[in-house]
């Protein structure tokens, strides 16, 4: 595939590096030549040093042979006109990133926008990070949640500790609710695949999928929390308002600290039923006069790692159970669970997980990977003559480490279970590690005879 | 900073291994045309096995390499690594290349030595002062081979057919392809390689297809000469003219086939070869126009124009193209008394400009007589070399281009301080790190020029002019040329030089085919304290 990255932020670098390793033709566009340079020395791309929405730019990177073309610069008007640019020079596809609120109906729709101005897709990550952290609040303990099939099916990730249920029980002896499985445990930093007779213990992440309706009902399975009915947001800039707005409507009572006294004064305009508190977020005495200490969930959400991580920390010491941050250096997402933050999540990394996922839109359809990359969930179409049609699952051969956790047949998910068959033309959501995803494959390829 | 020397050692080990594959299909060329009763040199039959044996040997040292090497996969090299095994590449070729000559010629280790890397390097010079008479078939074919493969690049072949290599290919393509910027045509570095590998055997089976046309029916010499033995003598000029090379499988050189025609021709591959490769691909890419019956000629016209407008817009090429004009002219009329008539001073005189300037060495008549009017024009002719990204040796075009600019915008700012300039090079701004790396490069050029042209006054006692002359025929991987000729026993070839001086030629040759950043740097105590 040729695709040509306008753009090398933090963004553009991750999707760049990701799609040569995956072997794609890249070409990198950046206005910067230091970030020029750091691409070529580290990377087996071509580069053009220049402004990435000039026709000139884009004709001599070839965009009118390109797969794809994805815009993640700084400004919104360079990606927006870039992408539109692109498509209209004759590439295929185009993807540009906004963060300004002034783009479409983007805060309606979640944070994405399909064929706005004639882009295929835009995209605010910001808008995206508040959703996602939208969905951790509303979970069960959760501390990742990711969408699947256009939100039909969804997969958590829960972090078990000494307080957890079940522990020590064979997965065989739990009875989980219809539509959920267990997908994939990580333990001591490794994912597997469980079988029947393998048990949960403390301190390992287990990753369920299934129904988002019934996986509520799992994660009780394991732990005590239930949604946040009460949650405390530092921070109203877009991540912190829109989420704010997110679950104030679906009845939470939230408590949001914002230290600019205008943008404090503007969101209360907005959204009357937030209270919104004028004042410092990492400020220990505040924290504790609104009682932030009992509140179900904080999330730490300003535009600075070193305030989100105090926020976080001296919330988590005042007695705050579910602390959820976001980090702009992907680097420091470990600390910061080691930290005890269950929730990390760095913007730029949900951006170009978000680019990945399009550019993989082709036969093998990649959905998200999990830890890093260790393990991925794609979407698979069976073909006819596929070794994987027409067999009972419990008989199909599958490798060790995958696990199919979804079939679509049409509009219908069905959640496999050993006797389920998978018919020609259905969408198999599956997941993988990075070993077994070859033979994995092979399954739903066509047989040659 | 230290390199990993197991992360070098597979790559070095594989390239062996493709040496010995060479070697094996000379020995196979060789065997096939004994078989069909056609002489195989001076021992006629032994040098089949002899050639088979360095590759059996060269196999060897290929394999062990490969079993002591970590596996390259995954593992990022860095440009300590590349440039080590950029440099450890063209060190073993020397040795490997080598063996046949040891074997079957029964040469000594630094003649031998001398003769792969003069072959490798392209440089052509050469230390057998009878080649019909002393050189059997296979190694014929075998120095041929050699320049034909180091013209593009043993790396660049390499990365061209290991696609696995990622960005450690494109530091390894960096220290081998010649010029001020080495650019990728394509997204990944190994289809860059790819598409250059492609552009140069193209060419090279043009020529061979000429050449054979020329052989079979317009050039006495080669008349009553079997078809087998004409095709022999295409396809090994072709491999040493594209590689702009200079290796001949006979005495006399080009000028053995006495022909105009066959000057002409090797003339212009000289000078194709001499062209930066990139602007044949950038001609070949662009808009594709229909054919349609009606407007056949109009289409083709701008179709011409077009593909030619890649060529005029490039400073470099024009620049290239303007002094080869001048020179020929030049030399035409500098010439004119040794020749007699302007025909045949304008035909020597284009093949040795050609020659000169594309670094090749090819040779049609005795230079010897030149007046030194002429000489001096071929003395600055070695150095100027051709474009960057060719097959070619010398300083190379664009920089002398540069260096002309640059020194113009000096010389201005020195009575006009504060006028602003920039350098450029047609319509790239170039930048000061460039600029500087361009002068870094001159005085290293020069700087070796002297260093060498001292220690081979002392090791060979030859005169200032001699040494000077050979040392810029190497360092600019010329080759063979006026200039260095001193013994009277070895006309025309190194043979007389003592062995210390062989090695060297041969350190100075690969010094100006890896244009001594790749090398040199590998000298810095740095990069060997730990």
């Amino acid at each position: 595939m040729y695709v040509v990255v306008v753009g090398l932020g933090e963004v553009g670098r991750h999707v760049v590096r990701t799609l040569e390793w995956e072997r794609h033709d890249v070409v990198a566009i950046d206005a910067n030549p230091d970030a020029i340079r750091w691409v070529e020395e580290n990377h087996d791309v071509m580069t053009l040093l220049g402004y990435g929405a000039s026709q000139q730019i884009l004709e001599q990177a070839k965009v009118s042979q390109a797969d794809l073309v994805v815009a993640v610069t700084s400004t919104d008007e360079v990606n927006l006109i870039a992408a539109l640019a692109a498509r209209s020079l004759g590439a295929k596809r185009s993807i540009a990133r906004v963060e300004g609120r002034q783009w479409g109906t983007m805060h309606e729709s979640g944070g994405v926008e399909y064929g706005f101005l004639g882009v295929d897709v835009v995209f605010n990550p910001q808008l995206l990070l508040a959703r996602e952290l939208a969905k951790i609040a509303q979970s069960h303990g959760a501390s990742e949640v990711i969408d699947l099939a256009s939100d039909r099916i969804e997969i958590v990730a829960l972090d078990l500790n000494d307080t957890s249920k079940r522990l020590g029980q064979a997965l065989v002896r739990i009875t989980f609710p219809k539509g959920v499985l267990v997908a994939a445990i990580v333990r001591d930093g490794e994912l597997f695949v469980p079988g029947g007779n393998d048990v949960l213990l403390s301190g390992d992440r287990v990753y369920l999928v299934g129904l988002p309706q019934q996986l509520l009902a799992a994660e009780d399975l394991f732990t005590r929390t239930r949604e946040a009915h009460t949650v405390c947001i530092i921070g109203g800039g877009v991540i912190g308002e829109n989420l704010a707005a997110a679950l104030a409507r679906s009845g939470a009572e939230v408590t949001l600290i914002e230290k600019n006294r205008e943008k404090a004064l503007r969101i209360k305009t907005t959204h009357p039923t937030i209270t919104v508190l004028h004042g410092d977020g990492t400020d220990t005495e505040l924290l504790k006069e609104y009682e932030v200490g009992n509140m179900d969930f904080l999330a730490a959400v300003t535009g600075e790692d070193e305030v989100n991580l105090m926020g976080a920390l001296l919330a988590r010491r005042i007695g705050a159970k579910r602390t959820a941050t976001i980090v702009q250096r992907a680097d420091y997402i470990d600390i910061h669970h080691q930290l005890g933050i269950q929730t990390a999540i760095s913007p730029r990394q949900l951006a170009s997980n978000h680019v990945l996922r399009f550019v993989r839109q082709k036969e093998l359809k990649s959905l998200a990977t999990l830890e890093g990359g260790e393990a991925q969930v794609m979407e698979i179409r069976a073909l006819e003559g596929a070794r994987a049609i027409g067999v009972p699952l419990k008989q199909m051969k599958l490798p060790r480490g995958s696990l199919l956790c979804a079939i679509l047949k049409g509009e219908q998910v069905v959640i496999p279970t050993g006797d389920s068959v998978i018919d020609a033309g259905d969408t198999v959501i599956a997941l993988a590690t990075t070993r077994s995803l070859d033979r994995l494959e092979a399954l739903f390829k066509q047989r040659a005879f | 900073m230290v390199p990993t020397h197991r992360q070098v050692a597979r790559p070095t080990g594989f390239v062996a291994l493709g040496l010995a594959a060479g070697m094996a299909a000379c020995a196979l060329v060789g065997g096939v045309y004994n078989t069909f009763g056609h002489s195989l040199g001076p021992k006629d039959d032994g040098s089949v096995g002899e050639m088979l044996l360095s590759a059996a040997i060269t196999t060897g040292i290929g394999g062990l390499l490969l079993w002591w090497g970590a596996p390259a996969k995954g593992v990022k090299m860095r440009r300590v690594e590349a440039t080590l095994t950029t440099t450890l590449v063209w060190a073993l070729t020397g040795f490997c290349g080598a063996l046949p000559f040891m074997i079957d010629t029964r040469m000594s280790l630094p003649d031998a030595y001398f003769e792969a890397i003069s072959g490798f390097t392209t440089t052509g010079a050469t230390v057998v002062s009878e080649i019909e008479a002393s050189l059997s078939r296979p190694v014929l074919l075998w120095r041929s081979l050699m320049q034909w493969l180091g013209g593009m690049g043993i790396v660049v072949l390499f990365i061209a057919i290991f696609p696995s290599l990622g960005v450690s290919g494109k530091h390894m393509f960096r220290t081998e392809v010649p010029g001020h910027s080495s650019e990728g045509l394509r997204p990944k570095i190994t289809e860059t390689s790819l598409v250059l590998w492609r552009l140069y055997a193209f060419f090279t089976a043009v020529q061979i297809a000429v050449m054979m046309a020329l052989f079979s029916w317009w050039v006495d010499k080669t008349r009553g000469v079997h078809w087998s033995e004409n095709l022999f003598d295409a396809v090994c000029h072709s491999f040493t003219t594209m590689s702009t090379g200079g290796f001949s499988t006979k005495d006399n050189s080009i000028g053995h086939f006495d022909s105009g025609l066959v000057d002409v021709v090797v003339s212009v591959f000289m000078l194709i070869a001499g062209v930066n490769f990139s602007l044949y691909y950038g001609a070949l890419a662009t808009r594709r126009h229909t054919l349609t019956n009606r407007g056949f000629l109009r289409e083709g016209l701008s179709w011409l124009s077009d593909t030619s407008q890649v060529f005029r817009r490039s400073v470099e090429f024009r620049a290239y193209a303007v002094v080869i004009v001048l020179f020929w002219a030049l030399l035409t009329v500098a010439t004119f008394e040794v020749h007699g008539n302007l025909w045949r001073s304008a035909r020597h005189s284009l093949f040795m400009v050609s020659t000169t300037i594309t670094s090749t060495g090819f040779g049609t008549h005795d230079y010897a007589q030149y007046p030194s009017s002429g000489m001096s024009l071929v003395l600055v002719l070695m150095f100027v070399g051709g474009m960057s990204g060719s097959t070619a040796g010398g300083i190379k075009v664009s920089r002398v281009v540069l260096l002309a600019e640059n020194t113009w915008n000096q010389l201005r700012k020195s009575i006009r301080p504060n006028v602003v300039q920039v350098t450029r090079l047609g319509r790239e701004i170039v930048s000061e790190d460039t600029l500087n790396a361009v002068s870094t490069f001159f005085f290293i050029f020069i700087a070796c020029l002297g260093a060498g042209t001292l220690v081979i006054t002392y090791t060979d006692g030859v005169p200032v002019p001699t040494a000077f002359g050979a040392m810029l025929t190497c360092l600019s991987n010329m080759g063979p040329g006026p200039f260095y000729d001193y013994f009277p026993e070895a006309k025309d070839n190194f043979a007389g030089y003592t062995g210390t001086a062989k090695f060297i030629f041969s350190f100075a040759m690969v010094l100006g085919r890896l244009e001594f950043f790749t090398v040199l740097a590998l000298l810095l105590p740095e990069l060997w304290r730990r």
